[in-house]
This record gives structure tokens, C-alpha cells and sequence, in this order.
């Protein structure tokens, strides 16, 4: 049955953008833009990038990017610290009856010692100078003026990851071979740290298995040696200064 | 995880069956508790509600939390000598750690107790008046199918547990 012609056929279902705050900025995309600055981020300075932040982007990425799958069960992977308690905590889902961690797995272990980062440079600008990442209006009811949010150079840093995968099937090694071959084939792969693609090199790929002795337990171990290109952006270096400002001043002549 | 229907022991049965296993723990447990009376404190560390980072998994030392402490009776007790250490390469900033804290305890006693031992869990032993100190537990003894452990190769009875000194700053039970 037809519609009648008074009948709306065509519902637009997404509202306008509105400013209710700001009734005369309303449908500015700039102030729209602005605006979701603000709430999105709370603030217009960049997030800080420290070492815990490159060490949970690193184990996301080998947790997720390279992410493995043999008989239909994922190959838990495992990242921690020398605490002894806490071995249980992180691997309390895939121990045996005496909590001992069951093979296959991926161990992930970060050399303690960052060393000062070959990427994008070697050397910083000596001084320790900030630069200017935003410039944002202001506005007092009296005042037109500027704010500059400035941040300094971000410390480059190489971390050396290496990741071991304990396996007692070569399907196993091949399964997690083939992902990382892949990842790695055009030299490096990103790892997102803070919403910043950090590059990865795979520098060594070694076997440290231990087959050759009869008597004890035998199972396949191999490393992958990634380094980790990333840098420190330390937020307490982070500067907040007020710029120009442009009063706004009114002279009232009189003529007698 | 345990079974829950159990496979009977049925092992040298004609000699040496489970009521015979339950007099000599309890023989073993009167000595243990009355004559000799070694006894240590557990600090079981709470897995579930020690909140930790996502990264490490690890810890401050004032927010670890522990279940009630549960003193427990050992034997076979040990302290080693501890050794003289340097931590810088050239000699100097040297210490001597307590040594390693090595006991057995049996499994009738932690199960009384409703306790066991984990690695990474601490132990508190007075070996003075003076006060009590830590050790952490490197190896909670759980693997003990062996023949040192089990009796005539029936069953296990006990468990040898070894623990390293425990720095203030990793566990401080005050």
C-alpha cells in the first residue's frame, strides 16, 4: 500500500552538530575540531611515552600481531618480572598439577639495559630545549591571546627484547616461524606505543633447544632477538606558557 | 588439578598398608611438634587480591597481600653459612646475605593446617630472640614422587622446601 504524500519518507536519523556551550561557534568544524581536542584528550599535549609504556606496546604486539595458534589453542605468552610469587599470577592458566608451566609457550624477557637509541638520530640538540606542539587560542572575556604547549625532543632508546618460544613439536616452531617471518619481511615491523608506531628490527633468529641430552626432558627452544627503536617522552618535561595577547581596548571621544 | 575419585594404594599392601601409613605420621607429627619443635611461619602471598601491573607483574613491597600467617611445624631444618659478596666489580660495597633456609614438612601437617606452600611465598623464622626474618621459597618441594619422599615407595609423606633470604625491601611482614 502507498504512503500517503504527507508522510515523511526519508528520516534523517543523525543529528546536527550542536554547541550548546557555544551557541555561536555552532557548526564550526574548527570549533568542532577544538572542542573534541579537549574532551577527547584533556589536554593538548601529547601523551608521555616511558619505559613500561614501550614494554606493554612490545607485548601486545607479539600477544596480538603475532599472535599463534596450533590445535586450535592459542600459545599463551608470558611476560614478567624476577618476583618469584608472581609467576603464579601470570601463568596461574596454563600450569600443570605442580605449577609447573606447561609447553608450548612464549616467553618474552626485556635485557635490563636500554642503550641510547640509533633512531631517528643518534645525538640530540644539547640543551634540552621545547619546541612547540600546539598553539592554542584563548579567550577571557577581556583578552584575545595565544597558549603554546611546547615538549622537547623525545629521547631516542634501543630496548633489546627476546622472545623464546618452548615448544616439543617442530609443527609448533614452524607455526610461530611462519608468523614472524612474515611480520618481519620487510626488515621491521610497528609496534603502537601511547597511538605511536615504534619500529621493530628482528636482528637474530637462534636455537638454544635442548635435545641433545637422553636423560632429561626434551624440548625445542628458539629465540628471536628484536630490538625495539623507540624513544622517552618524558611528560614532566612538558611545558604549558601563556603567548601573546591582544587587549581589546575602547575609546569614547566626545565632541563639545 | 586433584581427581576427584581416587585410585587405591594398594602397593606392598600385605606389610605395610594405609592404616600403618597413618600410625607413623602420627609418630612422626607427636616427635615433630612435642620433642623436637621446629617451627617456621608461613606468609602465603594472596595471588587473587595482590593487585599488580600489567606489564611486569610485579608489585611494591607494602602492596603485596598475604593470608593470615600459619605457623607450621618442620624439621629437618637449616640455615646455610651465607656468602661474601661484592656488588660492584672491583671489591668494594661488599655484604653477606643470610643463607639458604632448607626444611621438610609433612603433608599431613599442611594439610591440617589448610595451607600450602608456594614458591614465591615467604617463611619467618626466629633463629634468635631478637626478632624473626624472611625467606622467600625457590622450591615449594611439590614434585616429591620420589623414593626419598614417599614411604617403602607407597606414598609421598612430606615435602623439602628451599628458600633464599628475603631483602626488607621485597617482604616485610611488620
Amino acid at each position: 500500500m502507498a504512503l500517503p504524500n504527507s508522510y515523511k519518507k526519508k528520516i534523517n536519523l543523525t543529528a546536527p552538530p550542536q554547541n550548546l556551550e557555544y551557541p555561536f561557534m555552532m557548526r564550526s568544524g574548527a570549533a568542532e575540531a577544538l572542542k573534541e581536542e579537549i574532551t577527547e584528550k584533556n589536554t593538548f599535549l601529547p601523551q608521555g611515552v616511558m619505559h613500561i609504556d614501550l614494554d606493554r606496546g612490545f607485548k601486545e604486539f607479539i600477544t596480538k600481531e603475532c599472535k599463534v595458534t596450533y590445535n586450535g589453542s592459542v600459545i599463551p605468552v608470558v611476560m614478567m618480572s624476577i618476583q618469584k610469587w608472581n609467576e603464579f599470577t601470570a601463568t596461574w592458566q596454563f600450569v600443570d598439577e605442580f605449577e609447573n608451566i606447561k609447553i608450548p609457550f612464549i616467553s618474552v624477557i626485556r635485557q635490563p639495559d636500554t642503550k641510547p637509541g640509533t633512531h631517528p638520530a643518534i645525538y640530540n640538540i644539547p640543551g634540552h630545549p621545547t619546541f612547540t606542539y600546539a598553539e592554542v587560542p584563548t579567550w577571557d572575556g577581556n583578552r584575545k591571546g595565544v597558549d603554546l604547549y611546547k615538549i622537547p625532543q623525545p629521547t631516542p632508546i634501543d630496548v633489546m627484547y627476546e622472545v623464546r618460544i618452548f615448544a616439543y613439536r617442530q609443527k609448533e616452531l614452524n607455526a610461530f616461524n611462519l608468523v614472524m617471518m612474515k611480520m618481519f619481511n620487510a626488515r621491521q615491523a610497528y609496534a603502537t606505543v601511547n597511538g605511536n608506531p615504534i619500529p621493530l628490527i628482528l636482528e637474530e633468529v637462534s636455537d638454544e633447544s635442548q635435545v641433545e641430552d637422553l636423560e632429561s626432558k626434551r624440548y625445542y627452544v628458539q629465540t628471536y632477538t628484536i630490538n625495539l627503536q623507540g624513544f622517552i617522552l618524558d611528560p614532566e618535561d612538558f611545558e604549558h606558557v601563556p603567548a601573546i595577547n591582544r587587549v581589546f581596548t575602547l575609546i569614547e571621544n566626545s565632541k563639545k | 588439578m586433584e581427581r576427584k575419585t581416587k585410585i587405591p594404594v594398594t602397593r606392598v599392601n600385605m606389610w605395610y598398608d594405609e592404616g600403618d601409613f597413618e600410625l607413623d605420621m602420627d609418630v612422626a607429627k607427636e616427635f615433630l611438634e612435642n620433642d623436637s619443635n621446629f617451627r617456621v611461619v608461613l606468609f602465603a602471598v594472596d595471588r587473587v587480591n595482590t593487585q599488580v601491573d600489567d606489564v611486569y607483574m610485579e608489585t611494591d613491597v607494602h602492596e603485596v597481600r598475604f593470608h593470615p600467617p600459619v605457623e607450621i611445624t618442620v624439621s629437618g631444618l637449616k640455615i646455610q653459612e651465607g656468602e661474601l659478596k661484592s656488588y660492584a666489580g672491583n671489591g668494594t660495597l661488599s655484604f653477606k646475605d643470610r643463607g639458604n633456609l632448607e626444611f621438610s614438612v609433612l603433608i599431613t601437617t599442611l594439610k591440617e593446617k589448610g595451607v600450602d606452600i608456594k614458591r614465591g611465598d615467604f617463611i619467618g623464622y626466629s633463629y634468635s630472640e631478637e626478632g624473626i626474618h624472611y625467606w622467600s621459597v625457590t622450591d615449594d618441594g611439590r614434585t616429591n614422587m620420589d623414593n626419598k619422599h614417599t614411604v617403602y615407595g607407597t606414598r609421598p609423606y612430606y615435602r623439602s622446601v628451599k628458600c633464599v633470604a628475603a631483602d626488607p625491601n621485597v617482604f616485610n611482614a611488620l
